[in-house]
Formats: C-alpha cells, sequence, structure tokens
C-alpha cells in the first residue's frame, strides 16, 4: 500500500508543479518576487515527492523499475538548475521580457516531465 | 496574482504532503512550502531572505535527486 502511496505522492506533486502555468494566465501580470516565490515553494512540494520517491528506490522498497524513471524524469530536472538561475536574474533585474522567456520554458519544461514521469511510474511503481 | 491557481496548488500540495505522511516519508520540506504559499497568497509579499531560504532549500532539492546512480 506503501508503494502505491508513494506513486501517488510523485503524480500529485508533479501534477501540481505542472499547474505553474495557471500563475500566469493573464499575460500582463508581472513575473515579480512573489511569483518567484510561488514557483520555487510549488517546485518544492514536487521534489518532495520525487525525493521521497528515489529514496525508496534506492532503498529497493518499491518495483526497480523506478531506475528507469529515475533516469527518464532526470532528462527534465537535470535542466533546472540553469532554467531557475535564469530566472532568478532575470526577476531580480526586473528584466520581464526575459523572465517571461524563461518562465515559459520552466513550464514547458515541468509539463513534459510530469506527462512523462506520471505514466511511467504509474504504470511500473506500482 | 492568481489566487485560484494558488489554492489549486496548496490544495495539490496537501495531497502531496498527507501521502508522503502516509508513506512514513519526510514531508518538513513539502510542509514548510504549503505554508510558504498559504501566507503568501495572504500577504502577498516576500522578502529577500525568504526568496534566498526558499531559493537555497529548492537547489538543494534537486541536487539530491540529481546526484547518485538511480
Amino acid at each position: 500500500m506503501k508503494k502505491l502511496i508513494l506513486v501517488i505522492a510523485l503524480a500529485a506533486g508533479l501534477s501540481g508543479c505542472a499547474n505553474l502555468s495557471l500563475l500566469f494566465q493573464n499575460y500582463n501580470n508581472p513575473i515579480d518576487k512573489q511569483t518567484l516565490y510561488n514557483v520555487e515553494n510549488t517546485m518544492i512540494v514536487a521534489f518532495a515527492a520525487l525525493s521521497a520517491y528515489k529514496k525508496s528506490c534506492d532503498q529497493g522498497v518499491i518495483a526497480q523499475v523506478c531506475k528507469n524513471n529515475i533516469v527518464r524524469i532526470r532528462v527534465y530536472t537535470q535542466r533546472l538548475p540553469t532554467l531557475m538561475n535564469q530566472l532568478r536574474a532575470f526577476v531580480k533585474q526586473n528584466d520581464q521580457v526575459n523572465a517571461r522567456i524563461v518562465y515559459t520554458s520552466i513550464t514547458q519544461l515541468v509539463s513534459q516531465l510530469q506527462a512523462d514521469a506520471a505514466a511511467a511510474a504509474l504504470a511500473g511503481g506500482k | 496574482m492568481d489566487i485560484a491557481a494558488i489554492f489549486s496548488l496548496i490544495q495539490k500540495g496537501i495531497t502531496v504532503v498527507t501521502n508522503l505522511l502516509e508513506a512514513g516519508k519526510s514531508a518538513a520540506p513539502a510542509l514548510q512550502a504549503l505554508e510558504n504559499l498559504i501566507k503568501g497568497a495572504q500577504n502577498g509579499k516576500v522578502t529577500d531572505q525568504q526568496l534566498a531560504d526558499t531559493e537555497a532549500l529548492l537547489d538543494g532539492m534537486i541536487t539530491e535527486f540529481n546526484s547518485g546512480d538511480p
């Protein structure tokens, strides 16, 4: 049962992260420090689920297909540090044009991650 | 700022936290993030220190996930 709960937590965390685009529905809203703060905290929730999934995988608690799933997810998570640093810099400089571009890239990346990882985890994590 | 979107994120976050606790996993970072989201929705103002602390936490979690052999 705990294994299934972990998979559900992972899916929920990633789907919440994929909803980052909802934070910026109005094109005229600035990507300010508060928005950045919300993005960061949302991603912390998602990574809490990812971390739990990885630790369970490392401990052999869940099906070992999880190793393949983590490799697939890392294709996306390894791109995040660069994008997050760019977003942070542009927000702090109040460079709205570039902040918007990077923010869009992040939301698209997370959406791709969510779709790929949730399907893989749910298919093989039970 | 889209308050409805914030609440949607908080709702999903609560699901994650609940599931983590039920699975016997640490939910402290997620709980703190949820608290930050809720307070942010109420106050709408974040300090530079709060932002820096959150960034450091997220960076650590990303690094941890991306490290080691799967």
